[in-house]
């Protein structure tokens, strides 16, 4: 129970595209391509659990209705003000999610469950067969959305019309995992017809095997190093180090493995989605790494934290980087962990930083340095996993096992 | 050269492989290439066989000419079948643990004491295929019976529990049967609806290839050997599991130690934790929807549909409940409305074959004793009833059927 299994959800979405393909590529009206690819993703989450369904229906007609108004009320004295307030209606889910998380996960499932049944009649009873959930997706969900509402308000794009926002909320690939797409990542590619269609399907075909062999070839074997946590008592200095180490390789391999799968069968469609991992652990300094890892939610952040809180201006640029690395920290978790975990990062991106602004690095670094670099990088990145996943009171004895004190 | 991106790949594919999966010719021989693959997996390294003689139940069964055919409950091919004996009288028997007997000195299976009561029908030895499936709930006994009917036993018996035979809280529990169970309710368009709901892509997917590719329908086995093999692997040593009566987890961690959908349900909303143990039974029987609301009505009708359909001789029997549950009067009135609502579908669903004893066995036996209200410590007055209602029902189906049961035991 509440460990939904994500390949189950690709399992699907690739039975359904080998369908869907060909069907989508000779319907040429441009609504009805996003009706049916929205249909798609309703009813992959119908599959999970058709009060998940339901819940983003409402979720995406909110959002609809308050990005037309943010946009109809943007130029108005009161704009910014409704903009507030529809920011916080589209943030107050997840954040609620977070905050309260217990409460929140069992009355998602009781009410869900409640509207499910009254809606759907004795097709509800399916409701209650699928397992017990947590609201799969809400982040993603809530990024796009808030990301729709801030270009409303901005004047980047203009309000949508409620097909578009169907067809946005429910874009297949991208419900469970992400990447944060934008809309208008994905807005022009329904409204032409492609014409190299068989490009697509090699590239999203190689896409997919590269996610499948991260995924099961690499990730898989590594699972159990995230046991780790719980064996500390239980095993010597070099395999809590050496399983630290793996745990590292897991989470990039089966993260990545998965956005793979999602940007592989977007690229099946048509769509052409940006990278969401760009071989992170070869970098070699804290911004390059967060640059190359998770790429859609650090650009999210970049554009919604980082560049607003004037990260483009010398004055202002350590706070603007310490601000988003704590939200990037605190989306994941609103916990002491995850507090640490972004003060942590923090410190590496504003040092590294001000030691840009003493001393540029040469160009033409030699190979040895760089691979130093990366593995002192790696190493960086690498202690602060644990907190990723430890509660409060673990962090101490954690640590303390990892440097021999007991 | 650099490989970057995909489209480097796809450069290289150009340039070293011929343009490996650059026209729709050239990926669609890729395809077959991997089915073809497949294929040769299955049959160059073969999956460990399953033993059902290591099934839970079948310890219990050596010696007998009785089995249980359910595989694990993550195994998606359900349940494996036994080669037909001809020389057998085979009944395929169906039910959750209600046909147990939990008697903790002497348990045992009520299909097993029946087959002792009658040993031999139309002078062949009888055969016990049991599906006993723990916690099964309809659209589970559905599943099984439709793969039941599809392996052509002499006989097919139902064991419906009243207390989720109706209960639209919980219709499936098993969801493991739906590839195993694919093709033999695919073909009735009656189910359709049913498999829309309760089935996904990646079920109908798999059944599909199953049915071709034994890399595919063995994948569970696969799976199995290794995860061992890299369980050995690594250096890692876990922690001794949590002695028990420790601290009890709470809040999520609580929920995510639930084994089912239904105990989350249970605990929050249907059955809330201030209904002490032994009432919970009986507030589950009362929660059954009779009045046309929930799923379970169709699952219920297609079910004996297809039974009366397959033309072979079957009985449907709602198991009995503890008689003293039913001095409750708001318990009896629920049992009454079950059964009620039963005959109705059953009088839709009539077939000559077909015997729906819609009465619990409860209203037709005396002397039953039960652990709970559900599960039976002594099975014989149920046994008796159920021996002798196969009998009279296979001799009005034909006449010439040779059905004599073993004289009943002497009452102390």
């Amino acid at each position: 129970m509440l460990n939904f299994d994500s390949f189950e959800f690709f399992a699907n979405l690739f039975v359904v595209l080998a369908v869907l393909v060909p069907v989508y590529r000779l319907v040429t009206n441009v609504v009805a391509r996003r009706i049916l690819l929205g249909l798609v993703g309703v009813y992959l989450l119908y599959l999970i659990a058709p009060r998940l369904a339901l819940f983003y229906l409402a979720f995406w007609f909110v959002v609809g209705l308050l990005q037309w108004v943010v946009g109809r009320t943007a130029e108005k004295r009161f704009g910014t003000l409704i903009f507030a307030a529809a920011s916080v209606a589209v943030l107050a889910p997840m954040v609620t999610w977070k905050i309260w998380t217990e409460t929140f996960v069992i009355d998602f499932n009781l009410w869900g469950n409640s509207a499910a049944r009254t809606l759907m009649g004795p097709w509800g009873d399916v409701d209650l067969a699928r397992d017990i959930i947590l609201p799969l997706g809400l982040s993603f969900s809530t990024f796009r959305a808030f990301d729709l509402i801030i270009k409303t308000y901005l004047g980047a794009l203009d309000p949508i019309r409620a097909d578009e926002v169907f067809f946005y909320g429910f874009f297949p690939p991208v419900q469970l995992i992400g990447p944060v797409i934008q809309y208008t990542e994905i807005r022009d590619a329904v409204r032409t017809k492609r014409t190299r269609v068989t490009d697509d399907l090699r590239e999203g075909l190689l896409l997919v095997v590269s996610g499948l062999f991260k995924i099961f070839v690499v990730s898989y074997p590594l699972q159990s190093s995230s046991d780790v946590f719980g064996a500390l008592d239980q095993n010597s200095l070099g395999v809590l180090w050496l399983e630290l180490v793996l745990f590292a390789f897991y989470f990039f391999f089966n993260f990545a493995g998965y956005s793979d799968l999602a940007i592989g069968a977007s690229r099946l469609l048509g769509f052409d989605i940006g990278r969401n991992f760009d071989w992170p652990y070869t970098k070699t300094n804290p911004q390059s790494f967060w640059n190359a890892w998770h790429i859609s939610l650090t650009g999210f952040f970049r554009r919604n934290v980082f560049v607003p809180f004037g990260g483009m201006r010398e004055r202002s640029q350590y706070r603007a980087m310490v601000l988003t690395i704590m939200a990037i920290a605190m989306w994941h978790d609103i916990s002491i962990p995850l507090l640490v975990f972004g003060l942590y990062h923090a410190a590496g991106l504003v040092g590294h930083r001000y030691l840009l602004t003493k001393r540029q690095p040469p160009a033409d670094e030699p190979l040895f340095r760089r691979v130093a670099k990366a593995g002192a990088l790696f190493a960086f990145v690498d202690l602060s996993l644990p907190l990723m996943v430890v509660k409060a009171n673990q962090i101490v004895p954690v640590y303390s096992h990892l440097i021999g004190v007991s | 050269m650099k490989i970057r991106n995909v489209k480097d790949v796809a450069q290289l594919l150009d340039r070293r492989a011929g343009s490996a999966l650059g026209r729709p010719l050239s990926i669609l021989r890729t395809l077959i290439w991997v089915v073809v693959g497949a294929y040769v997996i299955g049959l160059l390294l073969p999956a460990p066989k399953v033993v059902l003689a290591k099934n839970y139940y079948n310890h219990r069964l050596t010696h007998l000419r009785a089995r249980d055919l359910v595989l694990d409950k993550n195994d998606p091919r359900g349940w494996q079948h036994l080669k037909r004996n001809p020389h057998r009288f085979t009944i395929a028997w169906i039910g959750g643990s209600t046909i147990q007997k939990v008697d903790p000195k002497h348990p045992g299976f009520v299909p097993v004491d029946v087959m002792r009561r009658l040993p031999h029908i139309d002078g062949k030895p009888v055969q016990i295929n049991m599906y006993l499936m723990e916690a099964s709930r309809t659209f589970d006994l559905f599943a099984a019976t439709a793969d039941a009917l599809r392996t052509k036993p002499d006989l097919v018996v139902l064991d419906l529990n009243p207390i989720w035979l109706f209960n639209p809280n919980d219709i499936q529990s098993w969801t493991n049967f739906n590839p195993a169970a694919f093709p033999s309710l695919v073909t009735d368009p009656g189910n359709w609806p049913l498999l829309s709901a309760l089935y996904s892509p990646s079920d109908v997917a798999l059944s599909l290839a199953s049915g071709h590719l034994a890399s595919i329908r063995d994948r569970w086995s696969y799976a199995k050997k290794l995860r061992e093999a890299i369980d050995k692997m690594t250096p890692l040593t876990e922690p001794p599991p949590p002695a028990p009566g420790g601290p009890k987890p709470t809040g999520l961690e609580y929920i995510a130690t639930m084994q089912e959908a239904q105990n989350f349900w249970n605990y929050y909303r249907n059955l809330p934790r201030n209904i002490p143990s032994p009432k919970r039974y009986p507030a589950a029987l009362m929660q059954a929807a009779t009045d046309g609301s929930s799923l379970n009505d169709m699952i219920v009708s297609q079910m004996l549909d297809m039974m009366g359909d397959s033309k072979i001789p079957a009985l449907a029997y709602v198991s009995a409940v503890d008689p003293s549950t039913l001095t409750d009067p708001a318990v009896d009135a629920a049992l009454h409305r079950i059964e009620d609502h039963l005959h109705a579908i059953a009088d839709d669903n009539a077939a000559r074959t077909l015997l729906v004893q819609w009465r619990s066995g409860t209203r037709l036996v005396r002397g039953l004793k039960f652990r709970d209200m559900a599960h039976m410590i002594d099975d014989e007055p149920m046994v008796n009833e159920l021996t002798e209602t196969i009998c009279s029902h296979l001799a009005e189906i034909d006449s010439s059927t040779v059905c004599t049961p073993k004289p009943r035991k002497a009452s102390p």
